[in-house]
């Protein structure tokens, strides 16, 4: 499960704290999927990322728990070794690290925070194979540098094989939608539904109610302003694609 | 200058001072060319940032060699610190090697002090010498160069290589240090349609300093491809100065370098496209920890006329992985020709956040994170190497970071 309370964050510019969440408190319990949509600015991707631990955060009050483990005050690989991936919104190119080799890395790395030996050589290729082919990329696809070259569906279909390698116990998907289409939304988002079990949680940000199609998450919450101004059920999404957000924030603040 | 007037001289000097009194006269002359110039300094042009001068200071050094990591059998080993021609039996087709005791006059006019004084000491078993190597045809295991030297205040080689036309070999030295001051000049020479691989290692410890310079000359049709590696030591040079003498004739000079603290490693290199359509690929990649100093200076001379039709490319690009961390950068172009394509890029920078955080996200802890990214960023430059060579380079960038 995931707890947040109360967090407030900001980041430092030019000689002055902005403030970017301000109280925002969710809950996503054991095998459920929630969505959070708002508009541009409302502190969607801020939320990803101090959940993940990137730097460049000033996190002012509140707490963020996974499975009643403090988050914030860990590393970025402490968290991920406890199970918490983002699958991010631009993902990142590293040259010359080829994506096997940069997925059996992280993954044995984690196995090892767990006490666990390391994968077989054999066991890896074939894992990742099998889910190689299930997102349409190739092994050749496999064998290049992270991300470069690929295209932005590329880049998320990676995203996707590497959440699906990793089996995390919490995933953040990050606009995973934005910049596929119709086609690559439908395999990322049936490589996502593999995931969803009674144990693991997902927090599906988005801006679109259209992943939501395919995803059918159990909650929706909308941010704006910093924190969490309404929620419902799927109908939510599909009021404020109708609506719009003016309609649907207005009404509730 | 009067040696008496200089004891930082006199104290270079009194360290062969039982050796200069055998000297040859053509040596005892660039012995005294030495003299006169002294050990390069910071005061000298292209000696700012190493000066060997003050780092030869140092009393008592320790003067131990690294381990040499090419180890393949196959090799025709040539150990240069114990090497006579009575316990090196390497009877090979397509070579032939000999000692002399000088080839080639090296032209010493504004050349480095360094050289005259490697040129006026090499000896082999007490005896002033050069090693001769001739490639007569296709050699396909590697020669295989060993400098490393024990207990000796300085090491001094001189090695003449020369590929006949048509004729290929694969060089791969080992610069192993051993010396307080070790120093090797190498002239290469690759005739018509000939092609010369070269591999370079070199390591010492923090108190040892270390010169390596190769001066090659190309010609017709030949090519040239240079892999270099290097981690330092108190202060080491790798010079090479490349001279097209031939037309169509193709080099490629790759370095890298990772450099820890007290170490300091210049990269050196002069090409002078000095004949028609030849063509130039140099890329030199360095990492550089907290207290380690990385030195690039290259330079494309491209004369009027003789250079036309020129291709080269310069590339020097530096990650500093501390705050003490410094790299210090110096590319020239030089072009007097019109019809020419001349391209350099430097960049020094660190490593990007943005990557670091996405290795760390997926559960790769920081330091391994790091050093991922490095030995990435650095891979690059081993592509020309033959894949033995390239598989022992990249484990000893990744052992060295």
């Amino acid at each position: 499960m995931l707890a947040i309370e109360g967090l407030h964050v900001s980041v430092h510019n030019d000689d002055k704290n902005d403030p970017i969440l301000r109280g925002l408190s969710l809950t996503v319990p054991e095998g459920e999927v929630h969505a959070i949509m708002g508009p541009n600015g409302s502190g969607k991707s801020t939320l990803a990322h101090v959940l993940t631990g990137r730097e460049g955060y000033e996190v002012e009050s509140g707490s963020a728990k996974l499975n009643q483990t403090d988050l914030l005050d860990l590393c970025p690989e402490e968290r991920a070794a406890l199970g918490l991936f983002l699958s991010f919104q631009y993902p990142v190119e590293v040259p010359g690290v080829p994506v096997m080799t940069f997925v059996r890395t992280a993954m044995n790395a984690q196995r090892k925070t767990w006490g666990e030996g390391e994968i077989s050589a054999l066991d890896f290729l074939k894992k990742a194979r099998a889910i190689g082919g299930r997102l349409g990329l190739s092994d050749d696809q496999l064998k290049r540098a992270v991300n470069v070259g690929f295209s932005g569906g590329e880049k998320k279909r990676l995203e996707i094989f590497q959440m699906l390698m990793l089996e995390p116990r919490f995933a953040i998907l990050d606009e995973t939608d934005s910049g596929l289409d119709i086609d690559a939304l439908r395999v990322v988002a049936e490589g996502v539904n593999l995931l969803r079990n009674d144990k693991r949680g997902m927090l599906v940000i988005t801006h679109y109610q259209r992943l939501l199609n395919y995803l059918k998450p159990d909650r929706v919450h909308v941010l704006a302003n910093g924190k969490i101004i309404t929620s419902g059920g799927p109908d939510l999404a599909l009021r404020l694609e109708a609506e719009g957000y003016d309609g649907v924030i207005s009404e509730a603040t | 200058m009067p040696k008496e007037t200089n004891k930082k001289l006199s104290k270079i000097e009194s360290w062969f001072e039982s050796e200069l009194e055998r000297l040859p006269v053509s040596r005892a002359k660039d012995f005294a060319t030495f003299l006169e110039d002294g050990l390069p300094n910071g005061r000298m042009e292209g000696w700012r940032w190493s000066d060997f001068e003050s780092a030869l200071q140092a009393e008592n050094v320790d003067l131990l060699s690294v381990v040499d990591p090419f180890t393949d059998t196959d090799a025709i080993r040539f150990n240069l610190t114990n090497f006579s021609m009575a316990n090196t039996n390497h009877e090979r087709e397509n070579l032939k090697f000999n000692l002399v005791e000088d080839v080639y006059q090296i032209n010493g006019a504004g050349r480095s002090s360094l050289i005259a004084l490697t040129k006026a000491l090499s000896t082999t078993a007490g005896k002033p010498s050069t090693l001769s190597i001739e490639v007569l045809g296709h050699i396909e295991v590697p020669l295989h160069l060993v400098f490393a030297s024990s207990g000796n205040r300085a090491n001094f080689n001189r090695i003449k290589i020369s590929v006949r036309p048509g004729a290929s070999v694969k060089l791969i030295e080992s610069h192993l240090g051993g010396s307080q001051l070790s120093s090797t000049i190498l002239e290469i020479d690759v005739n018509e349609g000939g092609s010369l691989t070269r591999t370079v290692y070199q390591s010492g410890s923090d108190q040892q300093v270390q010169f390596v310079n190769a001066d090659v000359r190309l010609q017709d049709n030949s090519s040239f491809v240079q892999t270099a590696l290097a981690f330092g030591s108190k202060v080491s040079r790798l010079e090479t100065n490349l001279v097209y003498q031939g037309e169509h004739a193709e080099s490629k000079i790759m370095a890298a370098y990772v450099i820890g603290e007290r170490k300091h490693v210049d990269f050196t290199t002069v090409v002078n496209h000095s004949a028609r359509h030849c063509k130039t690929e140099q890329l030199t990649k360095g990492a550089v920890k907290n207290g380690g100093r990385g030195v690039f200076q290259g330079k494309f001379l491209v004369p009027k006329d003789v250079g036309q039709y020129s291709d080269a490319t310069m590339q020097h690009h530096a990650l500093l992985l501390g705050d003490r961390a410094e790299v210090f950068a110096k590319p020239e172009l030089e072009i007097y020709a019109d019809d020419v394509a001349c391209a350099h890029g430097n960049t020094s920078g660190s490593l990007d956040p943005n990557q670091l955080f996405y290795l760390r996200q997926r559960g790769i802890p920081e330091p391994l994170a790091r050093t991922m990214m490095t030995e990435a960023f650095i891979s690059g430059t081993f592509n020309n190497s033959p894949d033995t060579n390239k598989h022992i380079l990249s484990a000893l960038v990744k052992e060295g970071l």
